[in-house]
């Protein structure tokens, strides 16, 4: 074994904090809001909710790879290895007591015993290196902690501090201070098993449910209508959850739709669902070729073929898209007309995209187009104005429809566009 | 026998620039095909026209006896492809990925799927995107092979495997290639392992496919002559069909084409030497073939 002097445990603390790409900014970004918080308490619960997201999903996990690997072994003493987990509990506990302290009833001394003891049970299962316990805890802290009024319900963590949970909590945390103690003395004795290192949270969409081969490969996500109706159901929330949060983070109060004077945020709300259906039909494009040797068609049918999905994945996405507008405006005396102007739009994009595919300077100009004409002022106009634009669209659409179709006879699947990702051998 | 492919007066241009030109070749049941050529020769793009993914300027390809642009599932569902580079779903993990090609595939030979996945070790439950470039070769590999194809294309299938793999994967080709009666066409620059299953070659230069006979055929029709006279020989041999020549005083290394054994002695008298015939293997003739061409020698091949 290589001998050589080793960093103080602080350093190597520090090391670690900054040990991913982006950390420097993450850390910056929490340090921000927790020295506004003394400020704005909402501040503090931003500070909190990006600490937790950060820690948890990607710099932890990468911690605890290198500590109980083989590059963990080399750099870090025994010392160091066991007392750096605990040094990291008790920097995010100080760090979120802040916000814990402020939103709830509890003591200081209280909510750091709790936040020390619930860091604690979680540090346990991600130096497991069991990637499914990581996989279960990640989805109770995504759950919890994206509720807005986390912190408001004292009574989440109350009861958390009274005699009878806390002998159950503190039992845990034993269990836990013993089982990282253990785990990192014995690293050098035994192999480990393979850490949580791979563990990533993504979505990911599994090919299920399709009709054929083919269209697992086109389409790559569950096909089942229920499933699509939910994830176009989360595109046309996402803009109108954002609002109603940087709302909650203004003034403390939760509002849906709140009146704010934040033109992107007001833009994007039908500009984010618009943009989700351009990167899906995009998408769906592009793995033309992959799939065209198990798609049960030949060249001319396949066009009708994309049509009809996207028909079939419109009138789906229809749906969530009319509540939105309704929603957002249910006041318009205009909703029909309206209603069909947005679905024209959508129409014109997918025909768009569908006559020039993959092409990057197309994708920019339909952006930009998209951008200026998804603005939600456009179904605040007169009457008349939402009926000519709509008709443009669909004109447009129409003329569009009839050149792409020529064009895709002889279309060229080859071509490759999406960047392949290459693996040393 | 009716041809499984057929390949007629073939043109593919990209932006003006020809890249194939008046492509004509056949391949029928039981046809094992080196394809061969340099980089950038058009053999991917030759791969890609004969499998429909693009049209065909001028010409046309036919895949069991259906345009290459029409072909529907029928056809494609007896087509095996691996492509240089894999289009795998990469949120799958290998034992997923199988099961799916199973569940649509109604050919799908499992035990053979299974054998081959224990055999190439590869790891069923970690994510496809997790892989190495060649553990995700092997993988498509399989996926092209199991359904049992009667036409087998493949561009580079061995460029990533470790050399037991690729002994596998050859041993895998001959096996099918007697037991389904299949075409297969590959592509590879590893031309011994070409040489060990291919029964016919394909060569692509200039743009056009210059040879396409049984291998046996070629490497009895180009030779090397070691020629050692007892006087200074010319510059220029007077040879006929000559692709390249080293000429040093009264010695002289020569390759030709269309060499018969007959004309040895002929040309012994002719140059007043010795002449010692060299039968060259499929990677020499790959590069005398092409090397002629920088020297300029001799007519079109």
């Amino acid at each position: 074994m290589t001998n050589f002097n080793r960093p103080s445990v602080f350093t190597q603390l520090f090391r670690l904090l900054t040990l991913r790409d982006m950390s420097i900014v993450w850390w910056t970004m929490i340090a921000l809001f927790w020295l506004l918080g003394f400020v704005s308490t909402a501040s503090s619960y931003a500070a909190h909710l990006i600490l937790v997201f950060y820690y948890y999903l990607r710099l932890l996990p990468s911690i605890a790879a290198l500590l109980t690997g083989s590059y963990g072994r080399l750099l870090f003493s025994h010392t160091a290895s066991a007392l750096i987990p605990f040094l990291l509990i008790a920097l995010i506990t100080l760090l979120g007591s802040l916000a814990v302290v402020q939103y709830t009833a509890l003591a200081y001394s209280e909510a750091v015993v709790t936040l020390f003891c619930g860091h604690l049970i979680l540090h346990a299962v991600f130096f497991s290196g069991n990637s499914h316990a990581t996989g279960l805890i990640i989805f109770p802290i995504w759950a919890v902690m994206i509720h807005p009024q986390f912190f408001l319900q004292t009574a989440l963590l109350a009861p958390a501090a009274q005699p009878s949970p806390m002998v159950i909590v503190f039992t845990l945390s034993l269990a836990a201070t013993v089982f990282l103690l253990k785990s990192v003395n014995s690293r050098g004795k035994t192999r480990q098993p393979q850490p949580a290192a791979t563990w990533r949270f993504s979505w990911r969409a599994i090919p299920k449910y399709q009709p054929s081969l083919g269209a697992c490969f086109l389409f790559q996500y569950n096909a089942q209508p229920v499933i699509r109706l939910l994830v176009f159901s989360i595109a046309c929330a996402v803009t109108p959850l954002l609002q109603s949060s940087v709302y909650f983070w203004l003034h403390s109060d939760w509002q849906w739709f709140p009146e704010l004077d934040w033109k992107f945020l007001n833009d994007s709300v039908f500009i984010v669902p618009l943009l989700y259906w351009l990167i899906m039909v995009d998408s769906v494009i592009a793995r033309t070729k992959a799939a065209w040797l198990y798609l049960p068609f030949n060249r001319q049918q396949l066009w009708y073929y994309y049509e009809r999905h996207f028909v079939m994945q419109l009138l789906i996405f229809s749906l969530p898209l009319l509540v939105l507008l309704y929603l957002w405006q249910p006041h318009n005396p205009y909703f029909p007309l309206s209603s069909v102007l947005l679905l024209s739009k959508l129409l014109l994009i997918t025909y768009l995209v569908l006559y020039f595919p993959r092409s990057s300077m197309v994708g920019f100009a339909v952006t930009f187009i998209l951008y200026l004409s998804a603005s939600y002022k456009v179904f605040l106009t007169p009457l008349n104005t939402q009926l000519y634009s709509a008709l443009f669209l669909l004109t447009a659409a129409l003329v569009l429809r009839h050149f792409a179709l020529k064009r895709w006879q002889t279309r060229n699947y080859s071509p490759r566009t999406a960047s392949q990702r290459r693996r040393h051998v | 026998m009716s041809p499984i492919l057929e390949i007629n007066s073939l043109q593919r241009a990209f932006k003006g620039r020809q890249v194939l030109q008046d492509i004509t070749a056949s391949a029928a049941q039981g046809d094992v095909i080196a394809l061969l050529g340099k980089n950038g020769a058009g053999k991917t793009t030759l791969l890609e026209t004969i499998l429909g993914f693009a049209l065909p300027e001028q010409g046309e390809v036919r895949l069991f006896g259906t345009l290459s642009t029409e072909i529907g599932a029928n056809e494609k569902q007896r087509i095996g492809f691996v492509p240089q580079q894999d289009e795998l779903l990469e949120q799958l993990s290998p034992c997923e990925h199988l099961e799916l090609f199973r569940d649509f595939q109604p050919g799908w030979d499992q035990s053979l799927c299974e054998r081959l996945c224990q055999s190439w070790d590869i790891p069923m439950a970690k994510r496809i995107s997790a892989l190495s470039v060649g553990q995700r070769q092997k993988l498509s590999i399989i996926l092209a092979l199991c359904h049992k194809p009667k036409l087998l294309i493949l561009d580079e299938p061995v460029a990533s495997l470790d050399p037991i793999a690729r002994r596998q994967f050859l041993t895998e080709l001959v096996n099918i290639t007697a037991d389904q009666q299949s075409v297969i066409l590959f592509s590879s620059h590893i031309v011994t392992d070409m040489e060990r299953v291919a029964n016919k070659v394909w060569l692509l230069k200039d743009r056009q496919l210059v040879w396409q006979d049984e291998l046996d055929t070629l490497k009895e029709s180009v030779v090397k002559l070691h020629i050692d006279a007892a006087q200074p020989l010319p510059d220029q041999l007077p040879l006929p069909h000559l692709l390249r020549q080293q000429v040093q005083g009264n010695k002289a290394t020569v390759t030709v084409k269309y060499w018969q054994s007959a004309e040895q002695t002929m040309i012994e008298q002719q140059l007043q030497a010795k002449i010692r015939v060299e039968h060259l293997n499929l990677e020499d003739l790959f590069l005398e073939l092409h090397e002629n061409q920088e020297q300029g020698c001799d007519d079109e091949l």
